[in-house]
């Protein structure tokens, strides 16, 4: 159904193309935002095309940063011989949260997945290989737990081999806070497979 | 565990239906087409995630509808109540609820209340493709075993991974590099090594119950066996560690040709069963009479296996089977399996199963009549447990 205002259509199609929001919910931001002081609304379209004008990703571990090198790699407090390899930006995020990981990133933009046409190349390894190059001591490699992720992990060790530095893969097992009863199998089996000396 | 009641709205020609069903033998009757075989879809939607017919949910849904949904009530062994609720949009896809909890995937469900299935089409299990008895080999080995499900589908991804490698290179007319192909050939063979590993246990504990529920059902067999073949080894091996070795021996073998022909060319998908009757194939040398009481041996071995294995009896679906059996082999097959657990079994009338016309029936039995998409009449052998009202409704 098409509202009156032509500018307010404009606005709901706009937004209805974003991730996770429907024709609904875009409606029900639109119409918020028409209620809104003009102020508010400005600082949001200023905000947003600020965003777009200001960030490109850091030279050196590839997130998304407005200074480059970004805040992380320009940190005097940071251990550059450890790199902490992610998929996304968003990873990053949720590695820096823990407050316990003091050294670098590298954001490789993806994971190999020849379903869909993603090999090395589309991806940030010939930097990551640079890097490790110029001096670095221990690769954390920190992909998601799926297929395309662990076979990932798997290549980049491989690729990683040559320059003899420590390479290794973050743990799989138990989430911290549940019951080993409502665990799935396979989760349990790999939790096994990694077990520590106590 | 036993089914008390089974109830499903807008699949395939029902709107909404709703029984009570007995919990010994529970006949369903209906000229084809009427939707009787829906009833035993409806509990495989539940319990094995999808219609054992191989419908895609798309098709399965009321012409003029957009979803279905289906949910199963019973009792557990231990006398627990337990339910599986499935709902199916074509929007938002398919949800499962195991007793109220949603499901994060089929792992969950499958195997929760184990289902053994015979329909016509698993004929082709003793006389058709290698794929038909692998499909038989998952479906049993997966409700028995939750990470050898969760292995079967990694195993089908990175499958489908290194074939899309391989084509390409092909398609580029280079070899695969290497270093990129590296990593599948590793993901490919470990999972392969645990899935062949857990086919040659499986086999192993399976062949007794197989030969002996064989000699029971089947007439002029001496000897039934059933063995593994895995893909390009001569016989099964002894441990994952072999079964690795061999597949990286294999791997390596069948390289230049696989990037010649651009697909994977070795592993678990290309596994077989040989089943023999008499000391010879039976795909030669057994009889149609005999391929039939065959693969009913084979499911009944299934059920002995899973109630050994799972720590519920199975349920029982038996679709349109007794047609093709002669009067006192369908009686013998009808009172062995009714013996064993709840039975749910389609006919398309009473004259295929005439026993039961002669001596009516009997406690834990009841008969249903389906008629365009809705049933018509219900007959119990006595009042079912909880007495409750029954509706047949079609709303």
């Amino acid at each position: 159904m098409l509202y009156t205002s032509e500018s307010l259509e404009a606005v709901i199609e706009h937004l209805s193309r974003l991730p996770t929001i429907g024709r609904k919910t875009a409606q029900r931001i639109a119409l918020y935002l028409l209620k809104q002081p003009r102020e508010e609304v400005a600082a949001l379209a200023q905000a947003l095309v600020g965003m777009t004008e200001r960030t490109h990703y850091c030279s050196v571990c590839q997130n998304i940063t407005e200074t480059d090198p970004c805040p992380i790699c320009q940190s005097t407090k940071r251990d550059r011989s450890l790199v902490c390899v992610v998929e996304e930006p968003s990873d990053v995020l949720a590695v820096e949260k823990t407050n316990d990981y003091t050294g670098l990133y590298h954001v490789l933009g993806g994971v190999i997945n020849p379903l869909e046409g993603v090999g090395p190349e589309e991806l940030k390894v010939r930097e990551l290989i640079q890097r490790v190059q110029n001096g670095v001591d221990e690769v954390i490699l920190a992909l998601n737990p799926n297929v395309e992720g662990e076979m990932t992990t798997l290549y980049l060790a491989k690729m990683l081999k040559p320059f003899e530095i420590k390479v290794t893969r973050i743990a799989r097992g138990i989430p911290l806070g549940s019951e080993l009863q409502f665990i799935d199998e396979a989760t349990i089996s790999r939790a096994l497979e990694g077990r520590v000396t106590v | 565990m036993h089914l008390r009641r089974v109830s499903f709205r807008n699949l395939r020609n029902h709107a909404a239906t709703e029984l009570e069903v007995a919990q010994g033998a529970n006949v369903i009757t209906g000229l084809n087409g009427e939707g009787k075989t829906t009833i035993l879809e409806a509990i495989s939607i539940a319990t094995l995630t999808r219609s054992f017919v191989g419908t895609p949910d798309a098709h399965m849904v009321r012409r003029g509808q957009r979803s279905y949904d289906v949910r199963i009530e019973g009792v557990s062994d231990y006398g627990v109540p337990r339910r599986i609720e499935v709902e199916y949009d074509a929007a938002a896809g398919r949800t499962a609820l195991l007793d109220g909890t949603p499901a994060a995937n089929a792992a969950q469900v499958i195997g929760s209340a184990p289902t053994v299935v015979l329909s016509p089409d698993m004929k082709a299990i003793t006389n058709g493709a290698p794929a038909e008895r692998r499909r038989f080999l998952d479906m049993v080995i997966s409700q028995a075993k939750r990470r050898y499900l969760e292995e079967l589908m990694q195993y089908r991804r990175v499958l489908k991974q290194r074939n899309a490698l391989l084509a390409m290179a092909r398609r580029s007319g280079r070899p695969a590099d290497r270093t990129l192909l590296e990593p599948w050939d590793e993901g490919l063979v470990e999972r392969a090594a645990h899935l062949m590993y857990e086919r040659t246990i499986f086999l192993r504990e399976f062949e007794p119950i197989f030969r002996d529920a064989a000699m029971r059902v089947a007439s002029g067999i001496d000897r039934a066996d059933i063995h593994y073949l895995p893909d390009a080894i001569s016989a099964p091996l002894a441990s994952v560690a072999d079964y690795r070795d061999a597949l990286w021996f294999r791997c390596r073998e069948v390289a230049a040709e696989e990037s010649r022909r651009g697909t994977t060319l070795f592993g678990a998908h290309r596994d077989d069963l040989r089943m023999e009757v008499n000391g010879g194939d039976v795909r030669v040398a057994a009889s149609q009479g005999q391929h039939k009481t065959l693969l009913i041996g084979l499911k009944i071995a299934e059920f002995h296996y899973l109630a050994s294995q799972c720590a519920e009896t199975p349920l029982i679906l038996l679709d349109d089977i007794f047609g093709e059996l002669d009067p006192q082999r369908a009686e013998r097959v009808y009172e062995l399996t009714r013996t064993l657990g709840q039975t749910f079994i389609t006919a398309a009338s009473l004259d295929i199963l005439p026993f039961l016309n002669r001596r009516g029936l009997g406690p834990g039995e009841a008969q249903f009549s389906v008629e365009s998409g809705a049933i018509s009449s219900i007959r119990y052998g006595q009042i079912p447990p909880s007495g409750e009202a029954l509706r047949a409704a079609d709303s």
